[in-house]
C-alpha cells in the first residue's frame, strides 16, 4: 500500500517533481526555464530544490554554457519512485472515497 | 498526513497538468531549435540557387560559396546560440548529436569520391547529384528521429529534382531553390508560427 509523502506534497514542490519526472530519466532541465515554466522566482525555485535534493529526489549540476553559469535539474530514480508512490496514495484516497 | 478527496483530486490534476506543460514546452523548444536552422537553410537554398539560374556562367563559385556560407553559418549557430537555447539535455542527445554531425561529414568525401570517379560531368549533372544527396540525408535524418513530414519532405523534393533534371534542365537551379529551398522556409515558418 503507498504512503503519501510529506516533502512531495508540498504543491510548489509536487508541481516541480510532476514536470521532472515529465523528461526522460537521463534528461536534465534548464534551472531559468524551469522557474519560467512553473511561474517562480530565482529564491523560491532554489529553496524548494534544495530541500528535494536534500531528499534525494533531484540532481542538480552547476556548469558553464559557453563561458556562461548554467544550472540543470533532474529527477533521480528514488525521486520517480517516490512522485510515482505519492501518486498511487492519492488515487488510492479517491478510490476509497468512491469518486 | 491527512489529505481530503477534495485535496487529492486537486493534487492529482495538478501533475497531470504540470506533466503536460512540461512535454509541451520541452517539444516547442525543441521545434524552435530546428526551426531556426531550416529557415536558415532554406533562405540560403532559396536564395543562391535562384542566383545561379540567373548568373549561370558563374555557377561554380555561387556554390561553392553556397556551400561553404551553409556549412559555416550552421557550425557558428550551433555553436553559439544552440546550447543556449537547448532547455533539456541529455547523454543520449549529446550521443546523437555528435552521429548526425559524423553522418553529414562521412557524407561529403562520399559524394566528392563519386563525382571524382564518374568524371567528366557537367555543371547540372554535379548539382542534380548533390541536391538529391542533399535530400538523401533528410530522409535519413527523418527517419531517426521519427518524423515522417522530414522524410516525405526529402522524397518529395528528391522527386522534383529527377524530374527537373529530365524534363526541363535549362529551370533546374530555379526548381531546385523553390522546391528545396521554399519547402525548407515555409516549414521552419510553419514550426516557428506552430509552435510559438
Amino acid at each position: 500500500m503507498s504512503e503519501l509523502n510529506g516533502v512531495i506534497h508540498q504543491p510548489v514542490r509536487l508541481r516541480i517533481m510532476a514536470s521532472l519526472v515529465a523528461l526522460d530519466k537521463d534528461e536534465q532541465v534548464d534551472f531559468t526555464y524551469l522557474r519560467r515554466l512553473l511561474k517562480l522566482t530565482d529564491g523560491n525555485l532554489g529553496a524548494h530544490l534544495a530541500r528535494l535534493e536534500a531528499a534525494g529526489y533531484i540532481k542538480i549540476e552547476k556548469t558553464f554554457v559557453a563561458r556562461k553559469p548554467r544550472t540543470y535539474v533532474r529527477a533521480t530514480g528514488k525521486g520517480h519512485d517516490a512522485l510515482h508512490g505519492h501518486i498511487a496514495a492519492l488515487e488510492q484516497i479517491l478510490r476509497g472515497s468512491g469518486k | 498526513m491527512n489529505v481530503s478527496t477534495e485535496e487529492a483530486k486537486e493534487s492529482l490534476s495538478v501533475v497531470q497538468v504540470t506533466n503536460e506543460r512540461m512535454h509541451r514546452g520541452v517539444a516547442s523548444a525543441q521545434a524552435r531549435y530546428s526551426s531556426d536552422l531550416l529557415v536558415l537553410w532554406g533562405l540560403i537554398w532559396l536564395a543562391g540557387l535562384a542566383l545561379v539560374q540567373f548568373h549561370r556562367e558563374r555557377a561554380v563559385y555561387i556554390l561553392a560559396g553556397l556551400g561553404a556560407g551553409a556549412l559555416v553559418t550552421t557550425v557558428l549557430w550551433i555553436w553559439r546560440r544552440g546550447p543556449k537555447q537547448a532547455v533539456v539535455r541529455s547523454d543520449a542527445s549529446r550521443k546523437t548529436f555528435r552521429r548526425v554531425f559524423w553522418f553529414w561529414v562521412i557524407l561529403n568525401p562520399y559524394a566528392f569520391a563519386w563525382i571524382l570517379l564518374l568524371a567528366p560531368l557537367d555543371a547540372l549533372q554535379v548539382f542534380a547529384f548533390m541536391c538529391t544527396l542533399a535530400m538523401f540525408g533528410f530522409s535519413v535524418l527523418g527517419l531517426w528521429f521519427n518524423s515522417p513530414f522530414v522524410v516525405v519532405l526529402g522524397l518529395t523534393v528528391t522527386a522534383a529534382i529527377v524530374l527537373g533534371y529530365l524534363l526541363s534542365p535549362a529551370w533546374l537551379y530555379l526548381l531546385a531553390a523553390l522546391a528545396g529551398g521554399g519547402t525548407m522556409l515555409t516549414t521552419g515558418i510553419h514550426m516557428r508560427i506552430r509552435w510559438r
